[in-house]
């Protein structure tokens, strides 16, 4: 039988206050600070007044910082798709294997054992001009040229190393790799407690399994999609280590610019006005999360 | 020229010149630059010569050299500074004491291999160290060198914004 949480009010707070004081103290009042310094001008080079100027908004709005929003935008959605893709065929395949043991579940888990940073480096490893992708396609490349001698072809040449870091590519591939978990989880969920026997059906009454895939399972998992996106958009949009590491020339995110502001630009108040324009972005983006949630439960 | 003061029209060639080099540029990387020329990833490489310094004391580092420009370039300091209003600023000149010791100065230059501004340090420094050119730019290139001043927040602000165009090009 469901009890109010009125019912047990002892209870309750017991259970509530550390979490609600926690998420106070450090989340909200830190939060606050923050929205504080976006209306505030720099006096010095560690003090800021809080004048109520709304010229760091005006500033942030510019063409020139719009048109870096745009582009983390539009390059992160291109993310979430790559995820979205190979995260759900990775859950199917959980649901497949591990039947209710957990183990793939932690197995998904695994990498958040090591630092972000650290795997970010085992990644430039992997992808760099003398990394294990090159090296790799060169004993390949070697071997295959010396087997073309060997029945008498010209041999291939000089092998030339593929480019993969230091542009856009290695970071999408890098937020892909990071984010990836984030987006199995939900996805894991919304698949288990999907009814087998639809997907039975479906297959019963004559569609293909791509057909049962998108016109049944998909819009089934919606609401588990729309947060696994939420849940991986949100924290692309802020990551600035991998542009930083694996990016280019022209991979400069909006989080980057952020990050200049607070440290060598020594620029609080108008980092603090760019952070909260993403923050309101956040927010649209939560919101329509749950208008596709709330239309998908009136659907089923 | 001077790294400071630069004039407005000067400042906008510059920027776009960097922006027509770009395609020339594999990446502006932060203070990993060593590691991408250790690597291979990149001949070229803009870094303090500690770094480099580094690099050419550990195995293989003959294949590397350090070069300032003809024009000179920019100093950099790391500063020790105890803020106004500190609550213990007797632990921190304990500290500094420590650090501006001779045998620790000697220990932190073994492996940071910058040149040490601590005339006790360098002189437990083996000849290797107080001689080599990559520590110690021969003068004729340190008068070329100077420091950068702060020129004030509207103007740390406009070098800023410069950079954020170049990349956003």
């Amino acid at each position: 039988m469901e009890q109010s949480w009125k019912q047990a009010k002892a209870a309750f707070a017991a259970v509530a206050t550390p979490p609600v004081a926690w998420l106070i103290f450090f989340f909200l009042v830190p939060l606050a600070v923050v929205w504080g310094y976006s209306f505030g001008e720099n006096t010095g080079p560690v003090t800021i007044d809080l004048t109520g100027t709304v010229s760091n908004y005006f500033r942030a709005l510019e063409p020139l910082y719009l048109g870096i929003f745009v582009k983390s935008l539009g390059s992160r959605g291109s993310r979430p798709c790559c995820a979205w893709s190979s995260a759900f065929g990775r859950a199917r395949h959980f649901i497949r294997v591990a039947e209710g043991q957990g183990m793939a579940a932690a197995a998904d888990q695994l990498p958040f054992w090591t630092n972000l940073l650290i795997r970010t480096y085992a990644l430039i490893a992997v992808l760099r001009t003398e990394g294990y992708v090159n090296f790799t396609m060169e004993w390949f490349w070697n071997n295959a040229s010396g087997l073309m001698t060997l029945v008498g072809f010209e041999p291939l040449g000089e092998f030339e190393p593929l480019q993969l870091l230091y542009n856009n590519a290695a970071v999408i591939v890098g937020l892909v790799y990071v984010h990836l978990p984030f987006m199995v989880l939900p996805l894991y969920s919304a698949l288990d407690r999907m009814d087998r026997s639809l997907m039975e059906a479906s297959l019963d009454l004559g569609a293909g399994h791509m057909r049962t895939i998108f016109s049944v399972v998909v819009p089934l998992a919606a609401p588990g999609i729309a947060s696994g996106i939420l849940i991986t958009f949100i924290p692309a949009l802020g990551a600035y280590l991998t542009p930083d590491l694996l990016g280019g020339t022209d991979s400069q995110m909006i989080a980057n610019v952020i990050e200049r502001q607070f440290k060598r630009a020594n620029d609080w108040p108008f980092g603090a006005a760019l952070s909260f324009l993403l923050m309101y972005l956040t927010l649209l983006a939560i919101i329509a999360q749950g208008w596709v949630s709330k239309r998908a439960e009136r659907r089923g | 020229m001077s790294v400071n003061g630069i004039p407005d029209n000067i400042l906008a060639e510059i920027e776009t010149m960097l922006i027509r080099q770009k395609p020339r540029v594999k990446a502006f990387h932060q203070d990993n630059g060593q590691d991408m020329l250790k690597s291979g990833e990149v001949d070229l490489v803009l870094e303090y010569n500690g770094d480099i310094a580094q690099l050419m004391a550990e195995e293989g580092g003959d294949a590397f050299d350090f070069v300032v420009p003809q024009e000179g370039s920019l100093l950099n300091s790391d500063c020790l500074c105890i803020p106004t209003g500190a609550p213990n600023p007797d632990d921190g000149h304990a500290f500094i004491n420590y650090l501006l010791d001779g045998e620790a100065g000697k220990k932190i230059t073994e492996t940071i291999l910058y040149p040490t501004p601590n005339g006790a340090a360098r002189d437990l420094m083996p000849d290797a160290y107080k001689n080599n050119p990559v520590i110690f730019p021969p003068a004729d290139v340190m008068a070329k060198c100077e420091y950068g001043a702060f020129e004030g927040d509207d103007r740390a602000r406009l070098y800023e914004e410069i950079f954020t165009r170049i990349s956003a090009a």
